[in-house]
């Protein structure tokens, strides 16, 4: 089957069960259409997850999500009814965002992949055209990751499974279509996470845009060149930053819910630094929408957890999570890296240029945004709330994931140093992001306070005075009263 | 403000390199467009393995990447964890020829039979 059949299946496959959903509770929206490959994608994971715990093939699997998810999203979309205010972009704004998310996604074009993209994502979906068991066989597989915590192989099933269930239904193993349908998906998430900045900007508009054209290209950044390789890093940070401003930084609605849901399990299930991401996301989440009433925390939260986890859940229940075998003798990572790919002389001059190439953008934004405090004159705890907020619930999510990452590494898989550090740029792949998204936000705090409107809270839907005045009067006002003049 | 989006404009910029150096580096190269070096590798493994073969890889490459990528670069074959239980033997191994296809090359020994029982 040629490429361009291939992607045609594979774009229905992932985008044609996210329909009705994201219509029944998104409404025809602009984003709806970006928000039906994520929801796809998801369904996808979700199969994957039913295949392995149910010993069923993966077009089973997913086809029962699938039809789950849309009775239940109808359903819920009835309970919730239609929300006429939610979500609505004008068109230059998703123009922006389009452009940008499509600047950042080009390198689809190119057929190369890496190593770790082929063993990890590609040939893991390889395990689902052969069978259930096979899947189960292969994750026990004795040839276990060298580094600690789980086995690569039990990596989360987004990537493989959606690579997987296209060869199914094409009956051919197209790597490359497989690039290009993972690469919409991650065009999906990044249109999204656009569209989420220009809300969070607010006003003046003009700043929204601009912001929504830069995200995209400046997460490619973060996610380093490895990502034109095939590399998952921009999807999962991408989803794991749209779903925090959904969910905690925009208004407080079914709409902005839903859209915090699906990007947080997308997250979750693309990789493991992404479930720490989308873990502390549902959680805080599911507190702010709680309203402090402990059912409804349940009802949202446990429901929301338990997607999230359902991966490593079925595993652990089928027996696969085993306690890492001991380091069996032989040579180590550092000695096949260094075999394979030989790698800069780590002199000192080496190490502080990679240093300083890829942790700029850690020291640097943090500097920048103390002088913009500065420039405002405004310390941190006297800062309007919004702006609080955003800073806090990046911090929230963001430290955690930094200190887990330290742990991992710290834990060492043997790599010399200028691997380490040549790596360190994804393994902050979504801190960096988080950093620009409130740079933007303090940019955006800074121009409203040199134009007299500090404290619009892009979280509160009500407009303020400053807005009601300049958009003039509300339709009907006025009218049956007496005129002057 | 500028201070602020300097550095977001930065990232942007070099976001937007990285786009181009792919796909200027895609234009240049022929073979990268035709094939990936991985279906170059398959099949050129499958050339070396039969059909339904019993392969084993051996443990003294033990990251899982490269097991994993040995494993399936060649799906036809049936990969076994001993040798004992298997008829040939699969490695890669760094290729001293031309790379346009691979910088590794698969290397295949059909075992003997005291090894292969």
């Amino acid at each position: 089957m040629s490429t361009v059949r291939a992607l045609l299946v594979g774009a229905l496959a992932v985008a044609g069960p996210g329909v009705v959903p994201v219509l029944a509770l998104l409404g025809r929206r602009w984003v709806a259409l970006f928000a039906a490959p994520v929801v796809g994608a998801v369904v996808i994971a979700l199969g994957a997850t039913v295949t392995v715990l149910l010993d069923l093939p993966l077009v089973a699997g997913w086809a029962a999500v699938g039809v789950a998810v849309t009775v239940g999203s109808i359903l819920l979309g009835r309970r919730l009814g239609p929300s006429r205010d939610a979500l609505r972009f004008d068109p230059l704004t998703v123009l922006c965002a389009v452009v940008g998310a499509g600047a950042a996604v080009l390198w689809a074009g190119s057929r190369a992949m890496s190593w770790d993209v082929h063993s990890f994502w590609y040939s893991r979906g390889r395990w689902f055209l052969v069978g259930p068991d096979y899947v189960r066989e292969q994750l026990q597989s004795p040839f276990t990751s060298p580094y600690p915590g789980a086995p690569h192989a039990q990596y989360p099933p987004l990537p493989s499974a959606t690579a997987g269930l296209l060869w199914e239904l094409t009956g051919d193993v197209n790597y490359f279509a497989a690039k290009l349908v993972l690469a919409g998906v991650t065009a999906a998430a990044l249109v999204l996470l656009s569209l989420g900045v220009a809300r969070l900007l607010g006003h003046p508009r003009w700043l929204g845009r601009v912001g929504a054209l830069l995200v995209p290209s400046a997460a490619l950044y973060f996610a380093t060149s490895s990502s034109a390789q095939g590399h998952q890093d921009l999807p999962y940070a991408v989803a794991g930053e749209a779903a925090l401003v959904f969910g905690l930084l925009l208004p407080r609605r079914s709409a902005e819910l839903t859209l915090s849901v699906v990007l947080s399990i997308m997250c979750g299930m693309v990789k493991n630094e992404g479930l720490v991401i989308a873990v502390l996301v549902a959680v805080m989440v599911s507190v702010r929408h709680s309203e402090r009433r402990v059912t409804r925390f349940l009802l949202l939260g446990v429901p929301w957890l338990a997607a999230l986890g359902s991966w490593r859940v079925a595993l652990r229940l089928v027996g696969l999570i085993q306690p890492a075998p001991a380091t069996p003798p032989g040579v180590s990572q550092a000695d096949e890296l260094a075999v394979l790919r030989p790698l800069p002389s780590p002199a000192v001059s080496t190490l502080l240029h990679a240093g300083a190439v890829h942790l700029w953008w850690l020291a640097g934004p943090l500097l920048a945004g103390l002088v913009v405090l500065v420039l405002v004159r405004a310390p941190v705890w006297r800062l309007p709330r919004p702006m609080k907020s955003v800073l806090l619930v990046h911090a929230v999510v963001a430290v955690p994931l930094l200190a887990a990452t330290g742990l991992t590494i710290s834990g060492g898989p043997g790599l010399p140093w200028p691997e380490l550090l040549a790596r360190t740029a994804r393994y902050t792949t979504y801190p960096r992001l988080a950093l620009s998204v409130c740079l933007l936000a303090l940019a955006a705090a800074a121009l409203r306070t040199a134009i007299g409107r500090p404290d619009e809270d892009p979280a509160d839907p009500r407009p303020t005075e400053g807005a009601l005045a300049e958009r003039g009067p509300p339709a009907g006002a006025g009218v049956g009263r007496p005129t002057s003049g | 403000m500028a201070v602020s989006l300097a550095p977001v404009a930065v990232a942007a910029r070099r976001g937007a390199a990285i786009t181009t150096a792919t796909v200027a580096a895609d234009a240049r190269s022929a073979a990268a467009r035709r094939e990936s070096g991985w279906d170059c590798l398959e099949r050129r493994i499958a050339a070396l393995v039969p059909a339904g073969a019993q392969v084993v890889v051996p443990m003294d490459q033990k990251l899982l990447n490269y097991q994993r990528a040995l494993e399936m670069v060649a799906p036809h074959a049936r990969v076994v964890d001993r040798p004992d239980r298997a008829r040939y033997e699969l490695r890669l191994v760094r290729a001293t020829g031309s790379t346009r296809c691979s910088p590794l090359a698969p290397r295949v020994r059909r075992l003997a039979p005291h090894e292969s029982t």
